[in-house]
């Protein structure tokens, strides 16, 4: 789902973060959990979806004929 | 159905055929709770359904707002992160809507190529990730770092 935040409010959230410098951020409201277990959570999840687009596609079993 | 909402369902349908749908397209001339558009998963592709109301029309005349063809991409980028075989089972393994969500805004915008709607869905995913306690700098870096991961991968 899209949810229902305009983008007129996206564009708004990151100018507002972009201009306030590192720990002088307000809060943001609706940030679940902790940071850091949430960006080590990210990591890997890139780090996943890197290895398995790195993984070539099993090539698709060929039917044998049956022995008689 | 009346011509105008048979001309909504086929506009929707185009685009959602453009960038690559599988399934059925239907229009709902009803305002929802989804933000217009909804992807519902069958049991192949083919009984996939995108579900577009009357509320994505609303969003993409309203020029504060999102474009139609950002909200059905964001849709299709679920499609094929739950079509491909080897995006399914990370999702399985990292649960969580909001992770979800987050890829398919970015698969949408690799879906919708060098535009204006295409940035569109990158700041959606730039701003969840913010949402989610990241910094704006991390959560830049991540999204161009994902979007190269998912265009090798889909």
């Amino acid at each position: 789902m899209m949810g229902k935040k305009k983008l007129s409010e996206i564009k708004a959230q990151l100018a507002d973060l972009s201009a306030h410098p590192p720990g002088t951020r307000p809060k943001v409201e609706s940030a679940k959990g902790d940071p850091q277990r949430i960006v080590e959570t990210l990591e890997a999840l890139c780090a996943e979806l890197e290895r398995v687009a790195k993984k070539p596609r099993k090539p698709k079993a060929r039917r044998r004929p049956a022995k008689r | 159905m009346t011509v105008s909402r048979c001309a909504r369902r086929n506009r929707a349908a185009r685009i959602a055929r453009r960038l690559g749908f599988v399934g059925s397209v239907e229009y709902r001339h009803v305002s929802s709770q989804t933000g217009g558009a909804q992807y519902g998963r069958g049991n192949t592709p083919e009984e996939d359904l995108l579900t577009v109301s009357a509320e994505a029309f609303e969003r993409d005349a309203d020029p504060d707002d999102f474009r139609l063809e950002a909200l059905i991409a964001h849709e299709c980028g679920h499609q094929r992160l739950h079509r491909n075989p080897k995006s399914r089972p990370v999702l399985a393994r990292f649960p969580g809507e909001e992770f979800e969500e987050i890829l398919a805004s970015l698969v949408g915008s690799i879906l919708l190529g060098e535009s204006k709607s295409s940035q569109t869905l990158v700041w959606k995913a730039a701003a969840e990730l913010t949402d989610l306690g990241a910094t704006v700098a991390y959560a830049e870096r991540l999204v161009e770092r994902l979007i190269d991961i998912l265009r090798k991968l889909l």
